[in-house]
This record gives structure tokens, C-alpha cells and sequence, in this order.
């Protein structure tokens, strides 16, 4: 165990050569409190293939909760025919989500042809590896070279036309292979389970709380992964909050999740429907299947809905109308709704509408 | 050139006096000459018919001209059967007018949302010679299925099950084809996998069909739509080299040149008989057999009826499987259901509850350097899709799944969503400096589907067999790509476009299909190849490319000889002639003896 100091948001920048251990890491992107000291506990080691070592992984927590995950890593980068040895540590928040790196004493990060990194280097090696959808995701490493192009004087690492180029823009100049072995290793697919199950363990109300609060996507999903059928009864703010604020994949997890026994309830439903044009268009077309299974759907329910049928599309539509058939009555509010869907100019739909209405109500 | 054309005599009373209505039908897609329109067949299962499309990417296209002859002078009404493909608060984007022996009709047709009969006008018209011209206004993608004239004021129905009986009525239809063809094999599809299937059973002898819906062979890997290939060619180099592509990116006109390739190489064996631009529309079963699939010619509307004791289904869509009762699969399965988690990536990867998230459709495109500054038109109705979005070309990222939308169902509403995305991310780019220069090279108009209806076999090839580096006996496919599923990017975060997807891996060593997935559960002389595999969505991941699904298409063209050797069905390759079976399987490589060749 040993602490240290961490200072401070993310992007900072503090010079580079020789820099002292315990300093502010180069890029770190979690809004941390800060604190004295923090206690770093070894948790698990994984041995990578093609690594000279395994790879130890630390949390990094504070006197109350763990702040996040590190590993200070030594690694060879290989072309085809050189290796060279890499340092570098890595940070990963509590769900294993890459958020910065740092570099080790006496270790700058070099290109292959020992040339130091520049600041944009460094800056340019942040950015990719905070992009999870890198191209270099879907690339073998033999991939990473356009073959036909190189030459005898071509420096192998890719600073001229050697690089493949649909890569070329997303790695360091010069530095193909580490930015390569870096991405993976950063979004590592063992390391995050590794780190989720850890996290797990330690999963509390406290944490929790800091979780939903916390402004990560990541960190609220973990929670709505973690919600039981008396979650979703006892706290009905959380998850509204939560279905108004998140992300579609998270409302979709919610509106699949949320328990029968609650659909059933007309305030529910009058919740959800009223939430229907703010939600993106997955949402909508789970929220209205949801209601096709539920044995009752409440007419103030179906007349709450009916405002929104301009921001219904075409198989939306078609489920709201069979949420409504045999539930018409001239000069209710659903009907009224129904109508002005039918002459409203930005609903393109209201052909559905008015066939569903010929067919049902009029032959 | 062929008609299908009607006149009828229909007898109506109108205060005790008998009157005559004279009634012509005339399908768009038979035009004797389509100008620079173009005839789009996919959606047929949906909207009842093939149908002309003014594909002019934004320039308006040449017009579409036919001749036919009037029986009857008369006061004509004339309804064309369009559709406005972005309807809102803007002027349509694909309209378009008739004219009728040179006289221009003043209604603007393309302009009501849903597939719908527009009132042209009224002509009054001689008998004899009658001269049909669709002009383009706009250039992109008018569409026009039918042209309706009747003496009568009776506006054609609408609803589909009411229009497929009416236009069979109108067109004087019989309720089987006219022409009856028999084969050993017939296989449904001319993507790689069919193309596949049809080489390795002809090269054994067998006398073959191939059916094809469109004028080139290829399916996805097609000039038309342009994916290269991916994958291995496990046990069928020899056979899959004569078709598969290069790798050039996706979008790329070098795939013209593989497309002449796999033409020579399909062509040459006598005894494939190819029907490119037949569309299937039938199965006909007795029990579990099919019997005969019927299709129909996608303009001239001829239809045959294809006999034989076995069929494959490399439809892509699976559609044979389906119109013969076979067992299928649609959408995700649940976690559960096989035991697929791919843990890190959770519920992107494989839902808790099964849901139709499928991997979904792309329309690639590109666009090319003019010889000087090039305008493009406003394109408001695109702009709801495309938002802010520039692009200059399309990727295989361009793709559209969403849970309202069913792949096979819902195809046209997901190829025009790609064209607004395509012509508003491009009218963005436009607004750019760096884009002045830049005007369209091609779009496609056929959606490139990944994953659709996948029938049932007697094994379901799931991430367990790629997990667990199962190996069978009957082991026909072998690939060593990566299963790689795919999600929307708007899931993650919301202010991407809805147009874009991203990809998952799982990395593998190799993994292997059994035969036992490519031949139906239910219909007892039913194979399928290609996307249509027996698999779970996860499955579906790794051999959905096309020199895996090839592999299948080959090894179920030689399972097919075996059955014809034997007089057997499918599963009986298994069950009683394996040895035999997988021999000849591995002597593919070195297999040297064609079949009777032009």
C-alpha cells in the first residue's frame, strides 16, 4: 500500500521528461474530490498474450469509496521484426471505462524511431484511446500496415504512406504499433470484467449514490443493471429521473425491466405516456409494446397518449391503434386527438388513422 | 415485349340503363423503355408489385416511355399507383407527371404518403395507339408502380389483400403459372451463397435452376449493392474464387470487374440454368415437401412454375422456408436462451429479453470530384434524418436497425430512411468548401441486409459452438473471422444519427457450421445457405460474410447430389451417408473434373 496525491480534473498537462511519480497524471477525466491521500490496493493480476509481465491491476480508493482503477504497465510493442519495451499506466474508472494515462519515471513514450513524443503526440494518444469506437477495434495487427505501399526506406511504424489509411488519422504519427497495443490493452475486455466484478463486491448504497449522482453513463448503468422489482416499486423518482435524463440504452433497460404489478397501475401508465414525446424512438416503440401486454390500459391512459401521436412513425402508429380499437366514443378526447392527428400537416400518418377509422368505425 | 395489360367489360346499372366501363391496367415496370428509371423489385411481398423508380440522385431522370393499344375510344380517368417516400411539410421529393400521347396530365403524382392510387386527370382518348410518358421533376426516387385508365370514376382499391386480387383480376391472371420447368435442383437466390450451391451441384451433374430477382449475379458482393467479400474458403477455394471479390472498400466500382468474373464462371456450366430478373413468389407444398416454387419475371410479368425434389433457400430473406410452413427465427434471443453473454459488452451484445434490435440494413453510396463547382438542390424533407450529419460516402457504418422496424416488413421505409440520411448528409457536406467540388458517383437503391429471417435446422449454430471450439462430425463451414454484431450508435449516446451503427468482436481461433444447419427442421427437402442459416442472432455474427455463407452454399449444392444419388432428402446425408458425404467434401481442393461446360 502506498498514497499519493491526485490533484485536480481532467486534461492536465505538467510537462513531460523525467517527471516525478507522484505527480498529477498527464490525462485524467474523473471530477475527483480532492483529498490528501488515497490508498492503493493490489487487486488482481492478468497476463496478457505477447506481454513480458502480467498486468496488475490496483484500486484506488479514499477513506470512504473507491475512486477508480490503475495499472502501471511494461510491455513490448513489436513490428515485424524490432520490440521495444513500453511504460505506461492506465486509468480506468470503477466500471472499467478508460479515463487517462499517465507516464512512468524515466519512461517518456517514444515513437520508433526513439524520437520523443511531442504535447500533440500525447495529446493525440488521449484522444484515441478515449474513443471506444476506434477503427484500430476492428483491425488484426497485420491489418495495420498497407503492404503493397512500403518500401525499403520506409520507416516500418507508419510515419509515411506505409499506413493503412483509414487508420493513419486515428493513431500517433510514428507510433502505430503502441498506439495499437495501447487501445486494445485500454479497453481490454478482461480488464473491464475484471474490474466490474470487483466493483461489485464493493457495491453499496453509498455507492450507489454516487453512482446516479455522478453524471456517468456508465456508472447509472451499472445501477439500472442492478435494480430489482422492489427498486423500481419503492423508488419511482429514480427511475423517471433516470428515463427522462439517460441514455436510450438505459430507458430501454428500464421500460423492459419495469415490473407487471407497476404497469398495471393507471399513475404509472399516465407517467410513462406522458413522458412518451421526450423519449428518443426505441423507447417509444418499447413503451408502446409494453402496453399492448398489459391487461388493461386505462382510457385517461389512451386519451394521454392520443397527444402524442404526431410523434408517433408509421408501426407506432399502428400499435397506438390497436390500443384504441373498440375504445372510440364520438366526442371524447381520444377521438378529438385523433382527428387533429389526421389534419395536423407534420403528422404524415394520419392516412392510418383515417383508414383505421373507415374500417373499424364506418364499412 | 409482353403486356400485361387487360380490358374488361364490366356491366353496371345506373337507372335501368346498362352501361360499359373499359378498363386498362398497365404495370409500370413492363414499360418498353424505362428511360433513366429504374425497376426496383424488393419490395414486392410488401406493396404488391415491382415498380419503376426515378433513381436520378437528385438530377431528374430520362423518361419512361410505353405504347399499347385502346380498345375503346372513350373519356378515360387515369389513377397512378405512387407513393410520397418523405412525406411532411415540404414539397415531396419524388414527383413526377404522365403524359399521355404527348399531352402533359396537370396533377403532380408522388405527392400522398403510403402506397396509394393518385387521380391523374381525365383524357378523352381514341382507339388504337396510346403513348404512356413518366416524367421526372425532381430526381429523387419518384416511384410509380401502375397506370390505371377507366372509363368508370371508381378509384382502385388501396389495402393489399384487396389490391393482389383486383390487379389479378384486372390483369386476367390464372392462379398458376403459365410455363412449368423441371430441374434436379433449384436454387432460390443468386447472391454467392446460391451462385455457390448451383456450381458445386452442376459440376456433379446435376441439371440446376437458378433463380435471381435481379440482372446480375452477387447479391450483396453485386455491382448493385457492392460489399466485398470476407472470410475463408474452408474446403471451396477452387469453387469460391470463381466468385468472391477482391478486397476493395466497400462502395467501390471495381466491383464491376468481380461481377463479370462471377458471371463467366456461373455461366459456363451447361447445365445451370440461370434466371436472373425472376423473382420468387411461392412455395407450393404437399405435407412437408415442396413441391415447386413459382416466380415471376420482374417486368414482364411472365411467370413459371419450377419443379423439382429439392430446393435451396439462399433468398437471404428466407422467404422460401417461409411460404412452405418452415420453422424460423426472428430478431434477438434472449441472453438466456442459448447461454450467449458476452459479459463487458452485456445487453449491446445479447439482450436480457429477447427484442427485434437485429443487425441491420446499409445502402452504401459514394460521390466523386466534379470538373468544377457542382450545386445540389435543398433537400428539406432529408433534413430530420441527417441533421447536422456531413458525410462524402457511405461505410458499412451506415446502417439502420431500429425496434419499430422489421428488416424484411419495413425494408422500403429502411432503404428511403438511408436516402435522406445519404442525400441530407451530402447536402450538408455541399455547404463546405472542401465539398464544392464533389457531386454524387452512385447510391444504391437495393438495401444490403445483414440479418433477417433465419430458418430452423436440426443443429442452431450459436456463440457456444465459437466459444467452445466445438468441432463436428459433420463440420462443412470452417471460418476463423471474428462474431461480429452490431448496434446503433444512437443506443450509447444519443446525439448520433440513427443512421449509424458500431461493431462488437469476439476474436476467435476457428470455428466450425455443421451441415446439419443448412437444411430445414421442418420441410424435409428444403437447404438453406447464406444469411438464412439455421443460427441464433449471435450466431449469425461471424458467417454472415460472404465467402463463409458461400462455403455453405457449396457444401449443400454437393449434399444435394448425394440426395439426388440416393433418392433421399437432406437429412438423410447425415443420418446414412456421411462418410461419403464429408469425402467429397474434402476433395473439393483438389476436385478436377467439371461438369459439361459451354
Amino acid at each position: 500500500m502506498k498514497s499519493f496525491k491526485l490533484v485536480g480534473l481532467a486534461l492536465l498537462w505538467l510537462g513531460l521528461v523525467g517527471k516525478e511519480h507522484n505527480q498529477n497524471p498527464l490525462f485524467f477525466e474523473l471530477p475527483l474530490q480532492i483529498e490528501d491521500s488515497f490508498e492503493r490496493i493490489e487487486m488482481a493480476e492478468l497476463m496478457e498474450e505477447g506481454f513480458i509481465e502480467p498486468i496488475s491491476l490496483a484500486l484506488i480508493r479514499d477513506s470512504e469509496r473507491p475512486l477508480f482503477y490503475e495499472s502501471t504497465i511494461r510491455t513490448t510493442v513489436c513490428d515485424d521484426e524490432i520490440c521495444e519495451i513500453m511504460y505506461i499506466k492506465l486509468y480506468w474508472d470503477l466500471v472499467g471505462d478508460y479515463v487517462g494515462y499517465d507516464t512512468v519515471a524515466m519512461h517518456p513514450l517514444t515513437k520508433f524511431d526513439h524520437e520523443p513524443f511531442t504535447e500533440n503526440d500525447y495529446s493525440k494518444l488521449h484522444e484515441l484511446l478515449s474513443n471506444d469506437g476506434s477503427i484500430l477495434k476492428f483491425k488484426q495487427k497485420s491489418e495495420l500496415i498497407d503492404k503493397e505501399k512500403i518500401k525499403a526506406s520506409d520507416v516500418v511504424d507508419g510515419t509515411t504512406g506505409a499506413t493503412a489509411l483509414e487508420i493513419k488519422d486515428e493513431v500517433v504519427e510514428g507510433a502505430l504499433y503502441s498506439s495499437y497495443t495501447l487501445w486494445h490493452l485500454s479497453h481490454s475486455g478482461k480488464i473491464k470484467n475484471m474490474i466490474n466484478d470487483h466493483t461489485e463486491k464493493l457495491y453499496n448504497s453509498l455507492l450507489k449514490e454516487d453512482f446516479i449522482t455522478s453524471g456517468r453513463t456508465g456508472y447509472k448503468y451499472f445501477v439500472i443493471q442492478r435494480l430489482t422489482d422492489q427498486d423500481y416499486i419503492s423508488d419511482t423518482d429514480l427511475w423517471t429521473d433516470l428515463l427522462i435524463n439517460d441514455i436510450p440504452l438505459a430507458k430501454k433497460k428500464i421500460l423492459s425491466s419495469l415490473p407487471d404489478i407497476l404497469l398495471d397501475k393507471e399513475s404509472v401508465q399516465l407517467e410513462l405516456v406522458t413522458l412518451f414525446s421526450s423519449l428518443d424512438v426505441n423507447s417509444r416503440t418499447i413503451l408502446l409494446n409494453r402496453l399492448q401486454r398489459v391487461p388493461i390500459v386505462y382510457q385517461a391512459t389512451l386519451e394521454e397518449l392520443s397527444k402524442s401521436i404526431s410523434f408517433m412513425n408509421k408501426n407506432q402508429t399502428n400499435v397506438f391503434l390497436s390500443l384504441v380499437e373498440g375504445k372510440l366514443f364520438e366526442g371524447d378526447v381520444l377521438v378529438t386527438n385523433m382527428k387533429n392527428a389526421i389534419i395536423n400537416s407534420k403528422f404524415v400518418y394520419g392516412y392510418l388513422i383515417e383508414d383505421f377509422i373507415r374500417i373499424n368505425y364506418e364499412d | 415485349m409482353i403486356y400485361r395489360i387487360a380490358t374488361f367489360l364490366l356491366v353496371s346499372f345506373f337507372s335501368f340503363q346498362l352501361s360499359f366501363a373499359q378498363r386498362v391496367l398497365i404495370e409500370a415496370e413492363s414499360f418498353d423503355d424505362p428511360g433513366g428509371w429504374v425497376v426496383d423489385p424488393q419490395f414486392v411481398e410488401q406493396m404488391g408489385s415491382p415498380y419503376l423508380m426515378a433513381h436520378g440522385m437528385g438530377t431528374p431522370v430520362a423518361n419512361a416511355h410505353t405504347k399499347f393499344k385502346l380498345d375503346e375510344a372513350g373519356e378515360y380517368h387515369i389513377w397512378v399507383r405512387s407513393k410520397n417516400w418523405a412525406p411532411g411539410d415540404w414539397e415531396a421529393p419524388g414527383r413526377f407527371q404522365v403524359a399521355i400521347n404527348g399531352q402533359t396530365l396537370p396533377e403532380t403524382l408522388g405527392t400522398t404518403p403510403g402506397w396509394s392510387w393518385e387521380y391523374a386527370g381525365k383524357v378523352s382518348l381514341k382507339a388504337g395507339a396510346t403513348e404512356i410518358d413518366l416524367i421526372d421533376l425532381t430526381g429523387f426516387n419518384g416511384r410509380c408502380d401502375a397506370i390505371f385508365f377507366s372509363t368508370d370514376e371508381t378509384t382502385p382499391p388501396r389495402g393489399n389483400a384487396e389490391l393482389a386480387t383486383w390487379r389479378m383480376k384486372e390483369s386476367n391472371e390464372a392462379s398458376s403459372p403459365e410455363e412449368v420447368l423441371e430441374f434436379d435442383l433449384v436454387v432460390v437466390g443468386g447472391g454467392i451463397a446460391g451462385c455457390a450451391s448451383a456450381i458445386a451441384a452442376a459440376e456433379q451433374g446435376l441439371k440446376v435452376a437458378l433463380i435471381h430477382d435481379r440482372p446480375v449475379l452477387g447479391g450483396n458482393a453485386s455491382s448493385e449493392i457492392r460489399v466485398h467479400t470476407l472470410g475463408i474458403y474452408g474446403h471451396f477455394e477452387r469453387i469460391l474464387r470463381m466468385l468472391d471479390t477482391e478486397h476493395y472498400p466497400n462502395g467501390s466500382p471495381e466491383a464491376y470487374q468481380d461481377e463479370i468474373k462471377r458471371h463467366k464462371n456461373v455461366e459456363k456450366y451447361e447445365n445451370i440454368h440461370l434466371f436472373t430478373n425472376w423473382r420468387a413468389y411461392d412455395a407450393n407444398t404437399n405435407g412437408n415437401r415442396i413441391e415447386s416454387v413459382d416466380a415471376r419475371h420482374t417486368s414482364e410479368g411472365k411467370r413459371i412454375r419450377f419443379v423439382a425434389p429439392r430446393f435451396v433457400d439462399s433468398t437471404g430473406d428466407g422467404w422460401i422456408g417461409f411460404w412452405a410452413g418452415a420453422d424460423f427465427m426472428y430478431g434477438r434471443e434472449s441472453v438466456d436462451t442459448y447461454g450467449e453473454a458476452y459479459e463487458e459488452w452485456g445487453e449491446l451484445w445479447s439482450p436480457e429479453e429477447a427484442d427485434d434490435f437485429v443487425m441491420g440494413s446499409s445502402v452504401l453510396w459514394r460521390t466523386v470530384k466534379a470538373d468544377a463547382s457542382t450545386d445540389f438542390p435543398e433537400v428539406p424533407w432529408a433534413e430530420e434524418v441527417a441533421q447536422s450529419h456531413e458525410a462524402t460516402e457511405g461505410t458499412w457504418k451506415w446502417e439502420l436497425s431500429r425496434l419499430d422496424l422489421h428488416q424484411i416488413d419495413d425494408a422500403e421505409e429502411i432503404r428511403d430512411h438511408m436516402l435522406k440520411a445519404i442525400y441530407g448528409s451530402f447536402a450538408n457536406a455541399k455547404k463546405t468548401e472542401a465539398s464544392k467540388d464533389l457531386k454524387f458517383e452512385w447510391i444504391s437503391y437495393l438495401i444490403g441486409k445483414r440479418e433477417s429471417r433465419r430458418l430452423v435446422g436440426d443443429h442452431i449454430f450459436t456463440f457456444n459452438d465459437v466459444t467452445d471450439l466445438r468441432k463436428f462430425e459433420d463440420s462443412v463451414v470452417m471460418e476463423i473471422r471474428e462474431i461480429d454484431v452490431h448496434y446503433q450508435q444512437n443506443l450509447t449516446d444519443e446525439g448520433k444519427p440513427d443512421f449509424l451503427s458500431e461493431a462488437i468482436f469476439y476474436k476467435t481461433p476457428q470455428y466450425y457450421i455443421p451441415y446439419r444447419s443448412l437444411y430445414s427442421k421442418n420441410i424435409d427437402n428444403l437447404f438453406m445457405a447464406g444469411r438464412n442459416f439455421s443460427c441464433s442472432h449471435i450466431g449469425l455474427g461471424g458467417p454472415r460474410v460472404m465467402r463463409t455463407t458461400g462455403q455453405m452454399g457449396a457444401a449443400v449444392g454437393i449434399a444435394a447430389v448425394i440426395c439426388e444419388k440416393y433418392g433421399i432428402d437432406p437429412r438423410e446425408v447425415y443420418t446414412d451417408h456421411l462418410e461419403e458425404y464429408m469425402a467429397l467434401i474434402k476433395a473439393q481442393k483438389t476436385y478436377n473434373t467439371i461438369a459439361p461446360k459451354k
